[in-house]
């Protein structure tokens, strides 16, 4: 019984891990483009949490099957409508930290965070 | 075309920030005037949206006419209605203040129509949090603040776009921290409108999921509010960026946040009424007041005028969520005061600042001395803005903390009163210390205080007109917002809805 409820919720323990690897891997890595991909982890375990929560086994597309209005036969759409908006956001978060990473790499020609909290305190 | 301005005060200065470059490119001389009328415009807006709520109530707006839970919705009230005044406000007086500057400043900010896009984008953002009633829109408005605050930040060279590089980090964490916070709440209750989860949520408020997302909300919004000790991001950001783009930030910004706060407190969990809300808002009051004193005695040991600044923001930011911690209709007033007083005062130091870096070409307290005399409305400007910051009357600071504690002892919190009154003067110590360098201090002899006026003209104005029609707009604020007070906390303030959640 308690197995069972366990490996219901699986897929939850293993986006819980891929969000909590992205956590401290930020922590950890000193390295700039490290973080960088740990922060995009977190947000990818964001995003598959709320798909997970849609999702149905067997569910269908809502509206697409003609006659059919029995609610636990479709996939909850608003989640995913609500994630095609996360990605978005994550995509510009993206975008905007590389073209920071491009400026300190030109001004400081590493791209070691604790190089360059100890220059800049110098 | 009245009935759509919940709409509107969003969708201008979103337009205009896309079409700023288009303006430009076409007609660059007309991209000033563009951008004044159109932020004017919004600010007129903004003043008849509060005017429809102190006569005539909360103003619900829905997109589309698609009615909650379908449509997205748009709420005006007392709070929020405050706070797209003090963001329209600050983004026209900001704007004045921006152009006279960039055109003065040595760095040069290359990419200016870029500042003014991603800055007008910034106060939608804001603009769209103080409306937004529902958590996924406050979630997207809340990202367009941040992404355009990053990219503000970073442009003040490489300093800042390390800074700007750590403020993304930690703020796009918090944002996820937030997103699981809706994520689980969507889970449980599968709404997601402030209105509708008032209603659903008390019957949940024991289960563990609620619980955890209560945490990464106030994780999350912490973070972006620089509560203590999520706070790190701010004082480089504040340092490095460029001063008008930190004027709105610091002010208008940080402040949206802390109302989110609040309407989750109050609107969505059911604040003091429910005993898990009623324990994260103490915890708050405690992380609050730890601020307060945390970014007080930071800001006393700074040698550099920015960074004081940054700390002191850390304190007075704090102010707000300690005034919703505290949870009385006086508390909230306070806080609701503080979000204009704070707003004015510490932008009027920002614009200070950036006179001082353009006049002086130093910003270190100790090379201050003698400034009275070359700086004479600056200082006055300064003078003024300190007092409120300390708290003297009839500045609106001593009226903000008056509330505060008149909520905080009506409320029992008698270790808040001590902490109010200790933040007073050790604001005093720091504060006294820049004006007595100001005004009473002889500059030493050879002083680089006293000869150099950067690209300035020795003779005319001490700074370009613009800058001090923005430094005195904001000050004659600060004492008008002081000795209107008891007005605003009659008329506006008092209409502010604790929906049930008021400490007993």
């Amino acid at each position: 019984m308690t197995a069972a409820i366990f490996f219901s919720y699986v897929i939850f323990w293993l986006i819980a891990l891929l969000y909590v690897c992205g956590f401290f891997g930020m922590m950890e890595h000193s390295h700039l483009v490290k973080k960088l991909m740990a922060m995009n982890l977190m947000q990818t375990a964001v995003i598959l949490f709320f798909l997970v929560l849609g999702q149905k086994i067997g569910g269908v597309t809502p509206i697409s099957v003609p006659g059919l209005t029995d609610l636990d036969a479709y996939v909850n759409p608003l989640p995913q409508a609500l994630m095609l908006t996360a990605i978005v956001v994550n995509l510009s978060t993206t975008g905007i930290a590389l073209a920071f990473l491009i400026v300190i790499k030109k001004h400081w020609n590493t791209l070691d965070e604790s190089e360059i909290m100890r220059r800049m305190d110098t | 075309m009245m009935a759509h301005i919940p709409v509107m005060l969003v969708l201008i200065p979103l337009l205009t920030a896309l079409a700023l470059p288009a303006v430009n490119w076409m007609m660059p001389r007309l991209t000033q005037i563009f951008l004044k009328s159109a932020l004017l415009f919004n600010l007129a807006l903004a003043v008849l949206a509060m005017r429809h709520v102190v006569t005539e109530g909360p103003w619900h707006y829905w997109l589309g006419n698609w009615a909650p839970p379908y449509g997205i919705e748009f709420v005006v009230d007392a709070m929020s209605g405050t706070v797209v005044l003090v963001a329209a406000t600050m983004a026209y007086v900001i704007a004045l203040y921006a152009r006279s500057f960039f055109r003065l400043d040595e760095a040069g900010l290359q990419a200016r129509t870029l500042f003014y896009v991603l800055f007008t984008l910034m106060a939608t953002g804001v603009i769209g949090v103080a409306l937004a009633g529902d958590i996924f829109t406050l979630y997207v408005f809340i990202e367009i603040a941040s992404i355009s605050a990053y990219g503000v930040v970073a442009m003040g060279g490489g300093r800042a776009a390390f800074a700007a590089f750590r403020y993304l980090i930690l703020g796009t964490v918090a944002a996820t921290f937030y997103l699981l916070g809706i994520g689980l709440i969507f889970a449980m209750t599968g709404t997601l409108n402030m209105a509708q989860l008032s209603e659903l949520l008390p019957p949940l408020m024991g289960s563990p999921a609620i619980l955890a997302s209560l945490c990464f909300l106030m994780l999350g919004l912490g973070t972006k509010t620089a509560l203590v000790p999520l706070h790190a991001w701010l004082p480089d950001a504040h340092t490095y960026g460029p001063t008008p783009a930190i004027a709105f930030l610091a002010t208008a910004l940080l402040k949206v946040f802390s109302y989110a706060i609040y309407r989750f407190m109050y609107q969505v969990f059911g604040g003091h009424a429910q005993p898990v809300t009623a324990m994260a808002l103490q915890i708050l009051g405690w992380l609050a007041a730890a601020g307060i004193l945390y970014g007080s005695v930071m800001a006393i040991a700074q040698k550099d005028f920015r960074r004081m600044l940054a700390y002191s923001t850390i304190a007075q930011i704090s102010y707000i969520p300690l005034g919703i911690a505290i949870g009385t209709p006086a508390a909230l007033a306070g806080a609701a005061l503080q979000v204009i007083s704070h707003s004015m005062t510490k932008g009027c130091l920002f614009m200070i600042k950036g006179g001082m870096h353009l006049k002086l070409h130093t910003t270190d307290i100790g090379a201050l001395r003698g400034m009275s005399a070359i700086m004479p409305l600056s200082s006055f400007a300064l003078a003024i803005s300190a007092f409120s910051m300390i708290g003297l009357p009839p500045t609106s600071g001593f009226f903000v903390k008056w509330q505060l504690v008149r909520g905080a002892s009506e409320a029992g919190f008698g270790w808040m009163v001590g902490v109010l009154v200790l933040s007073g003067l050790l604001n005093a110590v720091y504060f006294f210390r820049i004006l007595e360098n100001v005004y009473i201090r002889k500059p030493e002899q050879g002083g680089h205080a006293a000869e150099s006026h950067g690209n300035l003209p020795a003779a005319g104005p001490e700074l370009p007109l613009p800058m001090l029609a923005a430094m005195l707009i904001l000050v004659v604020g600060i004492l008008a917002a002081g000795i209107g007070s008891g007005w605003l906390t009659e008329n506006v303030f008092s209409l502010i809805d604790l929906a049930g959640g008021g400490i007993q």
